[in-house]
């Protein structure tokens, strides 16, 4: 009698299905991605492999809803496209994961090996257009490395600074047989974090009269919150946040000021100004929070944890500088604070000088919460969707608006594009943070500029019946850039006027159901309906098309200059 | 915040990496991206294992913290096996009639005769020094660098 359990034929696996092993050994569980012909060995081994794929409508898309699924998680985002187009569309979300230091794998197709340099069919360089903003890239031309590699981009993207890493593979790559080399990890993990800066910084917390603490999205990439809030509550220090450090830290505790920066609370800029320790971690001094760098905190001594070395000095120059993780730097220096009480002297008194700054910003918060406008919106968005809500910000005076007046209280809640401020960001972003935490209520408040820019990811949110809430907040202006153009431009509001859909109209056709609110509706209502809906729902706030943000800091200037209101 | 060039301070990195022309692209962005004061850029083959490896001699027109944090941001590249600081040297060649052992010795720099052109090198400060000591009597001279000072064995220029 045959023996069929040796009857079979040996097949090598191919490049393609090496792909596959890969992303299932390094645990992915969604790809987010848009096939095409150099890409399509891929997606034909794909179905054998339990990953779920989630079909975009473009691939700008899939790399924002990878980038969300990133953020949200701590996890590696994954994004597919094929060759030229594909590649080239993938551009942006990219260069918005570098900015914000997500740790991201995108794949792309590449023509095959024997068509490259020849100006093929959609062949372009996507290694060299993406140099600058990817943290490392790979072109692999060797199908037995294939493996290897998609393990080392996973690695590299995860490690240190996270950032996104391209692996670009020829289609015959993909076809090609492969014989697995093996995998060893590169690198270590960095080592416990040993530097005389640790105790000096320790030494300066102790002895500041003005201290604060200002937290970046370092924190929530290191998970570092625990260690922010302990070291917060053992001195006694007042935390703010960088615009991505928001919801590092509860906005509800007693210690918690706001953020600062040109749309900051100007309570936070002049706390900054008026400080003399300034304890930075995981943030980089971006020009959006220092305006002009050498007016920035001038009678503070600066304290700089960054686990990327090069961050260190390059706007700022430290007091202290410490290249670490912002988790083992302040459990370091944690130990370093001796037991008992390390609450600095005079920081009592700095901390009600500080709560008595913020009074007129409370009230003028309170008395805006019954007037029809973004900060009714926002407060009523948070109040139907309770502590669980995951809010996720396109760009502009929605972003600002949001980021003031909501209160983040779960950790790593707020998810916006800071760095390279993508417009579009928003909805698909919002799709990878639905994919990963589908119990939670996921809203997106976007502009209706930004809105429009992914608009087509409603089909891919529809397929998948997420449940994401849309508010946008519709001025019929490129808010932000009409406002530039209020304040620094004569009122010349050149090509900002926008228009869009009927967006009740156009959520119908594909599908969902979508509601518009004006002035003297009833919001509550409208907010509650959305959020009591199954799946996604809309909403079309038609907002005062002049509503300004403030305060504001002009470019390149300082607190100094800033603008608190209109006609100020 | 990039450094302005001092046209003063000349700080040198040397780069070794593997990879090939996609990794010296990487290099050569990175430089690019980052505005860094690069008034030198030598590169070299390596005579290493390492298929493809390469060196790089970078010198940074820029004082020596920035220049720190430079090589910092370097060393970060996937491709980048080593990267650290390297010493600078300016090289001349000169014909002069004067005594320039002496002169050589007295301004610390090291100096050969080769077919009837002396050829000085050593820290550019000092490479001034012996020119300008000899003053008048030197009758021709051509001047290289600031560049590094090779170090190890290489393949040869690239």
């Amino acid at each position: 009698m045959e023996n069929t359990a040796f009857n079979f034929e040996y097949k090598p696996r191919t490049g393609s299905e090496a792909m596959c092993e890969a992303l299932l050994d390094e645990g992915v569980e969604y790809l987010f991605g848009y096939p095409g012909g150099a890409i399509m060995p891929f997606y034909d081994a794909l179905p054998d492999y339990p990953l779920r794929h989630v079909l975009t409508r473009h691939e700008q898309a899939a790399a924002h809803a990878a980038d969300g699924y990133a953020r949200a998680t701590g996890r590696v985002g994954v994004c597919v496209a094929t060759s030229g187009p594909g590649a080239t569309n993938l551009v942006t979300g990219l260069a918005t994961a570098q900015m914000d230091s997500v740790p991201l794998v995108a794949i792309t197709g590449q023509v095959g090996r024997p068509a490259m340099g020849k100006d093929s069919f959609q062949e372009t360089n996507v290694m060299g257009m993406t140099l600058p903003f990817t943290k490392h890239s790979f072109l692999v031309e060797d199908p037995d490395e294939l493996y290897t590699t998609m393990r080392r981009a996973f690695e590299i993207a995860r490690s240190g600074r996270p950032g996104p890493v391209l692996v670009d593979v020829p289609k015959d790559v993909q076809f090609a047989a492969t014989v697995d080399k093996g995998y060893r990890r590169l690198r270590e993990a960095p080592p416990p974090v040993e530097s005389p800066g640790l105790e000096r910084a320790a030494m300066l917390l102790r002895n500041a009269k003005r201290p604060l603490i200002l937290a970046g999205h370092g924190v929530t990439l290191g998970g570092a919150e625990m260690e922010l809030r302990l070291l917060a509550e053992r001195t006694g220090i007042p935390v703010v946040t960088t615009l991505l450090g928001i919801s590092a830290f509860p906005d509800d505790h007693p210690l918690y000021l706001g953020w600062p920066g040109m749309h900051g609370q100007a309570s936070v800029n002049r706390a900054i100004d008026r400080s003399d320790l300034l304890f930075a971690v995981g943030m980089r001094f971006d020009d959006r929070i220092t305006g002009a760098a050498h007016k920035f905190a001038r009678d503070a001594k600066i304290i700089h944890i960054d686990v990327d070395p090069s961050e260190l000095g390059k706007v700022i120059k430290p007091t202290v500088g410490i290249a670490a993780d912002a988790k083992a730097a302040m459990r370091s220096i944690l130990g370093h604070l001796d037991n008992g009480a390390e609450e600095g002297e005079g920081c009592g008194r700095w901390r009600e000088e500080l709560v008595k700054s913020q009074e007129p910003e409370r009230r003028r918060k309170e008395s805006a919460r019954d007037e029809y406008g973004p900060i009714q919106v926002m407060e009523t968005i948070k109040a139907a969707a309770g502590p669980d809500l995951r809010l996720v910000t396109d760009v502009g005076q929605h972003q600002m608006w949001a980021a003031q007046f909501f209160e983040f209280t779960k950790t790593n809640s707020h998810i916006t594009s800071g760095g390279l401020g993508t417009m579009g960001f928003a909805l698909p972003a919002a799709m990878g943070v639905a994919f990963a935490y589908p119990e939670d209520p996921v809203w997106v408040i976007a502009g209706d500029g930004g809105i429009q820019m992914n608009l087509q990811e409603l089909a891919t949110i529809r397929d998948f019946g997420l449940n994401i809430k849309v508010a946008v907040l519709n001025n019929g202006y490129l808010g932000m850039v009409r406002q530039w153009q209020q304040f620094f431009h004569n009122r010349r509001y050149s090509e900002t006027p926008i228009t869009g859909p009927d967006y009740e109209q156009l959520t119908a056709s594909y599908g969902l159901a979508g509601r518009t609110v004006r002035e003297g509706d009833d919001v509550e209502a409208a907010v509650r309906w959305a959020q009591e809906q199954e799946g996604c729902t809309f909403l079309d706030f038609h907002i005062d098309p002049e509503a300004n943000v403030y305060p504001m800091i002009p470019s390149g200037m300082s607190v100094n200059e800033m603008i608190e209101e209109d006609g100020a | 915040m990039p450094e302005s060039a001092t046209g003063v301070a000349l700080n040198t990195i040397e780069v070794r990496f593997s990879g090939g022309m996609l990794a010296l692209n990487r290099l050569l962005m990175t430089l690019q991206n980052k505005r860094m004061p690069v008034a030198g850029f030598t590169l070299a083959r390596e005579a290493g294992d390492q298929p493809g490896g390469m060196r790089a001699t970078i010198l940074l027109d820029c004082p020596p913290e920035p220049a720190l944090r430079y090589t910092a941001l370097i060393s970060s590249l996937e491709d980048v096996s080593e990267a650290g600081p390297a010493e600078t040297i300016e090289v001349a060649l000169v014909e002069t009639s004067k005594d320039w052992r002496t002169t050589a010795e007295s301004t610390g720099i090291e100096a050969h005769e080769d077919d009837g052109t002396v050829v000085a090198s050593g820290d550019p400060e000092k490479v001034e020094g012996f020119l300008a000591a000899l003053g008048d009597g030197v009758e021709d001279m051509v001047r290289l660098g600031p560049l590094a000072r090779p170090e190890g064995e290489a393949g040869g220029g690239v």
